[in-house]
């Protein structure tokens, strides 16, 4: 008799039956629901505030715009920027912070058709997959009007890995 | 409480410690949810890089204005000197709201930022040239 009322917590209710012989009690059951939504809310909330920002995006737009307004100088193509000095001319800085595996290798930009490269070109063999692990990568182009009034299409291509700051 | 009916009496007890267990439960489930939201950590993060795309976003010459009230408040809570929340290595910004941690991002604008941080969150960062001095 006692050894079966040590166990009424492992029935479905532990408190006795109402006198209606209800089962409206806290019961086990109950109190593993509440884990599962407890557990159900931590693990969200944590998967939430664990998932880091993904800018990325944002920065391949701004680097190609930042391109783009330093290939356009008082409306004209600029004449001045090359392989050699792109990064002085633009105002540009590859380095980034010391942080896991990263040596200055987390940009690679290219523009055609001055045959301008710069960065890391092994970034652009991820482009073609989407998938958040690899770099972000985007292509813009535009027409600019040379000294000589001639149009000239400029194609941008930009890849931004970070992906330990970026994904989980 | 009435207690007419020795059943009745029983179904009052459980309903009574079932609500309270209810209602401690949603009250650790917001604590939780309040501590995870407003912890160091992720603001740091959101701060670093607000101020790195900004940096990115900017010709020399232009002012930024922003609020960082609650960047403060956690500082003063963490007894962080509010002026060392923001501070900058070549062009990396770091935000560094506590004493065992902080957030670096880098930005590829080449130019100075200069930061300035009020005790009431009013921030103020100006984007200047690197030659300049």
């Amino acid at each position: 008799m006692n050894k079966k009322k040590n166990l009424r917590f492992f029935c479905p209710s532990f408190f006795p039956k109402t006198r209606q012989g209800g089962d409206r009690t806290v019961s086990m059951y109950w109190f593993a629901i509440l884990v599962i939504v407890a557990g159900g809310i931590v693990y969200m909330a944590a998967v939430f505030y664990g998932t880091p920002y993904d800018i990325r995006e944002i920065e391949g737009n701004l680097l190609i715009n930042k391109i783009a307004d330093c290939l356009v100088k008082d409306n004209y193509f600029n004449d001045e920027v090359s392989q050699d000095n792109f990064f002085v001319v633009c105002n540009l800085s590859f380095a980034t912070e010391k942080f896991s595996k990263w040596n200055n290798d987390q940009y690679y930009i290219e523009i055609q058709p001055l045959n301008i490269k710069q960065g890391n070109a092994e970034l652009t063999s991820f482009c073609s997959a989407d998938l958040d692990k690899n770099p972000f990568c985007i292509t813009r182009g535009f027409y600019v009007l040379t000294n000589d009034s001639e149009e000239r299409f400029i194609d941008i291509q930009v890849a931004v890995r970070k992906t330990e700051k970026n994904t989980k | 409480m009435i207690k007419n009916k020795r059943g009745e009496e029983e179904l009052l007890t459980e309903n009574v410690i079932f609500i309270m267990l209810n209602l401690a439960f949603l009250a650790i489930m917001i604590a939780f949810l309040f501590l995870k939201s407003g912890s160091a950590a992720p603001m740091e993060e959101k701060y670093a890089k607000e101020i790195a795309l900004m940096i990115d976003a900017a010709r020399p010459g232009m002012e930024i204005s922003f609020d960082m009230k609650d960047a403060v408040e956690k500082a003063q809570k963490e007894k962080w000197d509010f002026n060392k929340i923001v501070f900058f290595r070549e062009n990396i910004v770091t935000v560094k709201l506590r004493d065992d941690g902080a957030y670096s991002y880098s930005f590829f604008n080449d130019v100075k930022p200069v930061f300035d941080l009020n005790d009431k969150g009013e921030a103020t960062l100006t984007v200047r040239d690197k030659s300049y001095e």
